[in-house]
């Protein structure tokens, strides 16, 4: 299995918002991530992934399969956790057993240790950072091949957050699995991901490898007048303040060499979306 | 469906446990007054039923259809699960019923009437449970209320016409097999519609 997700010009329309001809692709043993602002479309990419909603056109395949045939080997983390208030959290591992066919309650016994919950309790007695934790528990112990988790990092603490990512990494050592994740806290992707895809209006705007995107872009901070001289094909998006300008410039390699007198600074995942949604355009 | 149906159970059982409680009050009562059971066996079939939509009440809160649609064959198990649920508690109070009635000494001439609560039961089912999946649990709770009404408005018009005619009249055992006949087939007939309603709905 050479993809453990591809999503070949995905399209659905809503109306008011539509996706339009999205296009990814996740290799086994790695982690791609989704970002784009509020209401870019990426649960709606996870959905239609999921058959949780019906895509308009476009193909997906997950694990070498199409339709419900992969969901067995698929974790899903919803960014609200889907387990009633009124359960308890042992209750949740005993139901679940019925649910998924690989379903491993020793497994679960082992992650409910590690995450520090609390067998006995209530999910409404949990926090948020816990029944995101328990989630995330639900949908390990079945031993899924592809993890899908929507926005689960999303009000977390940065502790509990750097805890969750150290078990996706951990997820990953099997070269057959893979993860994709969607985030609007691009700092969490950028310490984990291989790939991303960002999402904009329903529209993949960039995509690629993470380190040659982070490569080829860059932030420039200059006078107004230093970047009227730039080349506008290069600027991505620009911000003008009082005391001068920021910018966002695509490839640095080029741009360095015909502006070898303006300093070009590291791009990170938030500049790239920050200057794609709210920057003037070029 | 095994996991569903258990998750339901163990979401319905602190409720089950009130009705239980306020079902056994009225057991004996009905022993000690001229209230006859049947009187009281209507109240079974609301609770139970304004608990199985209450199911979908949590499905919503905590959007649990869609979490279940993204498991192998989930969103065709989570329907069926329901309705087994369903077949559950009407068999329950169809059995409770006959066991009172079986021991009350003025039960015998009624014995068709648990059949009728357990078919009762179903109708509600069968008829609520599409339209919770198809438009949500509020719409759900609105048919529920206008059946309980025309439930009502039945009972009291064939409690009339039993007094006008001179006494209460038997209820044959066949009637009431024949109405839960009608419901456990109404059920079937539903389920197949939820399962539709369920394949194609955006979640």
């Amino acid at each position: 299995m050479e993809y453990a997700v591809k999503i070949d010009h995905l399209c659905k329309d809503f109306g008011s918002f539509s996706l339009k001809d999205v296009s990814l692709a996740i290799p086994g043993g790695t982690i791609l991530g989704l970002i784009g602002e509020n209401g870019a479309g990426k649960s709606t990419v996870i959905k239609c992934l999921l058959g949780i909603l019906r895509r308009d056109s476009g193909e997906v395949s997950v694990l070498g399969q199409e339709g419900e045939a992969a969901l067995t080997e698929v974790g899903y983390v919803p960014d609200e956790c889907p387990f009633s208030d009124a359960l308890r959290v042992k209750q949740v591992g005993k139901f679940l057993g019925g649910v998924f066919p690989g379903w491993d309650e020793t497994l679960f016994g082992h992650y409910l240790e590690k995450f520090d919950l609390p067998a006995e309790k209530k999910v409404k007695e949990l926090s948020r950072g816990m029944k995101m934790k328990l989630s995330i528990a639900a949908a390990l112990a079945h031993r899924p091949k592809l993890l899908v988790l929507d926005e689960a990092t999303s009000g977390l603490d940065p502790v509990i957050r750097d805890e969750i990512l150290d078990e996706f990494l951990a997820f990953l050592s099997d070269e057959d699995h893979a993860i994709l994740i969607s985030s609007h806290i691009t700092s969490d992707l950028e310490k984990i991901c291989d790939w991303v895809v960002y999402l904009h209006r329903g529209e993949v705007t960039v995509s690629g490898a993470k380190d040659e995107l982070l490569d080829n872009y860059g932030k420039l901070s200059c006078s107004r007048a230093d970047l009227s001289r730039v080349e506008p094909a290069l600027v991505v998006g620009k911000r003008t303040g009082e005391f001068g300008c920021q910018a966002l410039i695509r490839d640095r390699a080029v741009f360095q060499q015909a502006y070898p007198d303006l300093p070009l600074d590291p791009a990170s995942l938030e500049d790239l979306m920050i200057f794609t949604t709210r920057g003037d355009r070029a | 469906m095994r996991g569903f149906l258990r998750r339901d159970l163990d979401l319905m059982i602190p409720n089950l446990k009130i009705y239980g409680g306020i079902f056994a009050i009225m057991l004996v009562v009905s022993f000690f007054t001229s209230l006859g059971l049947d009187f009281f066996a209507i109240y079974a079939c609301i609770f139970t039923f304004s608990g199985m939509l209450g199911l979908f009440s949590y499905d919503e809160a905590n959007h649990w259809q869609a979490y279940a649609a993204a498991a192998p064959n989930g969103r065709r198990s989570q329907v069926e699960a329901r309705y087994a649920l369903a077949f559950l508690f009407s068999g329950g109070v169809t059995l409770v019923l006959l066991i009172a009635d079986l021991v009350s000494p003025d039960g015998r001439g009624m014995m068709g009437m648990p059949f009728f609560y357990g078919g009762l039961g179903l109708v509600y089912a069968a008829v609520a449970m599409p339209l919770c999946y198809r438009f949500g649990v509020n719409r759900g709770r609105v048919f529920l209320l206008v059946i309980v009404a025309l439930s009502a408005v039945l009972g009291a018009v064939g409690s009339i016409a039993g007094m006008a005619g001179g006494g209460e009249a038997d209820f044959p055992v066949w009637l009431g097999l024949l109405l839960l006949g009608a419901g456990i087939l109404a059920n079937l007939i539903s389920r197949g519609i939820s399962v539709r309603i369920m394949a194609r709905k955006e979640l």
